[in-house]
């Protein structure tokens, strides 16, 4: 219905701006993180009735959000290792494709591409930490995993962020 | 001696990163900053996970277009279909699998009606698979989406469903 359309506006005016950064830095560019963030609330206004009142508002739509991205990743992957008559590795195809694809602009473009090139799955953890300001806790509960594992993706996937910026330093000094 | 401290150096190089989100807590925490005051490697390791830590903060928020919402309003509009059912074939059709299992039950007896003769053998082709199709067709759709109450979400949106980043500010 129209009136229930309209309620979910201030929810969207609310998380668009946290959604569209997860899918930007998910995806590394724009054009994409805009149909991604057009899915995740389709996804989220379609999936409202089964929403879980003990799970936070906004853990949920991460939720939604990685797992939107992911699936974007997935296909994208596929779409290319078919492209390329091969399929061995698809998801390091999606991180090829990424890698090749992030917009070189404005100032962090340098460590847009270095995140670009974990793994998704380190990449979700470390964008729900360091951009969105999860703890681990809620990292947990929004991916569905335990601590532990958030924690180990967390110190591994930084621990190539920051290779690859002590690299770009080195570069460029 | 120089095990002991391979170990220690070992368990310090692992937490790092959740030392420097403050994860770790008490003699823990107490233990590490110890260890980083002695240890030159691990304090460089640490500089190292903070200044990419700081740059990734520094990247740019994006948002989306100020279109995006009308577009988003057109594309709920067009599944809501269902919302004027009545309330009874609402609720049947919030488990999904009572119409799929309903229209497997329908082809499954078309299929077995149709292809029952009994002067003839059994067919082995074209009613089995024309049952077994529209069996996987009936299960493969999803049931219409159903009006969510927004009402409630949002009130827990406001109580309890924050935004935590928003929350920490």
């Amino acid at each position: 219905m129209a009136g229930d359309r309209d309620a979910f506006a201030p929810l969207y005016a609310r998380f668009k701006g946290m959604i569209h950064t997860l899918a930007y830095h998910m995806l590394g560019n724009r054009a994409d993180a805009d149909e991604a963030t057009q899915e995740i609330f389709l996804a989220a206004w379609r999936a409202l009735p089964s929403f879980r009142f003990d799970a936070r508002l906004g853990t949920w739509l991460y939720r939604l959000g990685v797992n939107v991205c992911l699936d974007r990743l997935r296909q994208e992957g596929r779409r290319r290792a078919l492209r390329n008559g091969h399929g061995a590795d698809l998801m390091r195809a999606a991180r090829v494709a990424l890698g090749a694809r992030v917009e070189a602009e404005g100032p962090g473009a340098d460590v847009r591409a270095a995140l670009a090139r974990l793994d998704p799955a380190f990449r979700a953890c470390i964008i729900l930490r360091d951009l969105e300001g999860l703890s681990y806790q809620e990292i947990a509960e929004a991916l569905e995993l335990p601590v532990g594992t958030v924690r180990s993706r967390i110190a591994r996937g930084r621990e190539h962020l920051r290779a690859a910026l002590r690299d770009w330093e080195g570069a460029v000094s | 001696m120089r095990t002991a401290l391979g170990l220690a150096h070992r368990w310090v190089s692992r937490r790092l990163s959740a030392y420097l989100d403050g994860e770790l807590a008490g003699r823990a925490a107490q233990w590490m900053a110890r260890h980083v005051a002695r240890c030159a490697a691990c304090a460089e390791a640490l500089e190292g996970l903070r200044r990419a830590q700081a740059a990734l903060r520094a990247a740019p928020r994006s948002a989306p277009p100020a279109e995006a919402w009308d577009r988003l309003r057109e594309r709920m509009a067009a599944p809501a279909r269902a919302d004027g059912l009545p309330a009874p074939r609402r609720r049947l059709l919030r488990h999904r699998w009572v119409p799929a299992a309903a229209g497997l039950l329908m082809a499954l007896g078309a299929a077995i009606y149709l292809a029952y003769d009994p002067g003839q053998p059994a067919p082995q082709g074209d009613a089995a698979a024309v049952a077994a199709l529209t069996a996987a067709d009936l299960v493969q759709q999803e049931s219409v989406p159903l009006s969510p109450s927004l009402e409630l979400l949002l009130v827990a949106s406001h109580n309890g469903g924050a935004n935590p980043r928003e929350d920490r500010r």
